[in-house]
């Protein structure tokens, strides 16, 4: 079974929504693999802070916009 | 899941834990005798040799394969979580390698074995390198 992360993200949406940009497309732009942009929107990976801001950059949007931890800290 | 989904490195991790099998039941095979009651026979290094060439021409044709089927990915460098993937293998693969020697000395200590068996160590190190790639597929698909 697939684990998930607690932060949740809509990088998929967003993609959508600049112009139909594909996960390849997206990768480049972050010097990552295509692999590793889906893993980040199926929630299977943590993506590093450095990342999370040049994905917030990229679709000009705030941080916790685009990411929403749903986990529990109590 | 079909071997179009997967990526280059996944294929490799396969490749890698299919020879290392292969490796493995091999040596096995190779000591068996000893451990089976047939006292008269020898352990020899040599088949040892045999082992180790086909496991080279497996990884060679395998990844060659691979690489050709793949070769855009085959050339690009690991990202960070091919990155993060590879180093909590090798974490795992670590830790049972460890864990095995250790063991093996203590039990050697115990025993009063002055030596230390080549093909113990040999299958001990191939054991850990099948956890080791073993890791990095499952990790690489369920997520790390």
């Amino acid at each position: 079974m697939a684990k998930q992360i607690p932060i949740s993200n809509n990088i998929k949406t967003l993609r959508f929504l600049n112009d139909e940009m594909t996960q390849q497309e997206l990768a480049e732009k972050l010097g990552l693999t295509r692999q590793t942009i889906a893993a980040i929107e199926q929630r299977k990976y943590s993506p590093s802070l450095e990342i999370a801001f040049r994905i917030a950059n990229i679709f000009k949007k705030p941080l916790d916009e685009i990411f929403v931890y749903e986990g529990r800290d109590d | 899941m079909s071997l179009n989904d997967l990526t280059f490195r996944e294929k490799s991790a396969l490749i890698h834990v299919l020879a290392l099998a292969i490796l493995l039941i091999f040596t096995l095979s190779i000591i068996w005798p000893f451990f089976s009651g047939y006292e008269e026979v020898i352990l020899e290094v040599k088949p040892l040799w045999v082992a180790v060439i086909m496991f080279i021409i497996i990884e060679i044709i395998g990844h060659s394969a691979v690489a050709l089927w793949n070769s855009k990915e085959a050339n690009a460098e690991a990202d960070e979580r091919e990155k993060l993937v590879v180093m909590k293998s090798n974490f795992y693969s670590s830790h049972v390698l460890g864990f095995i020697l250790i063991g093996y000395i203590s039990l050697s200590m115990l025993f009063q074995i002055p030596f230390l068996s080549i093909y113990f160590v040999f299958i001990a190190f191939v054991v850990a390198e099948i956890i080791n790639y073993g890791s990095q597929f499952i990790l690489s698909r369920r997520g790390v």
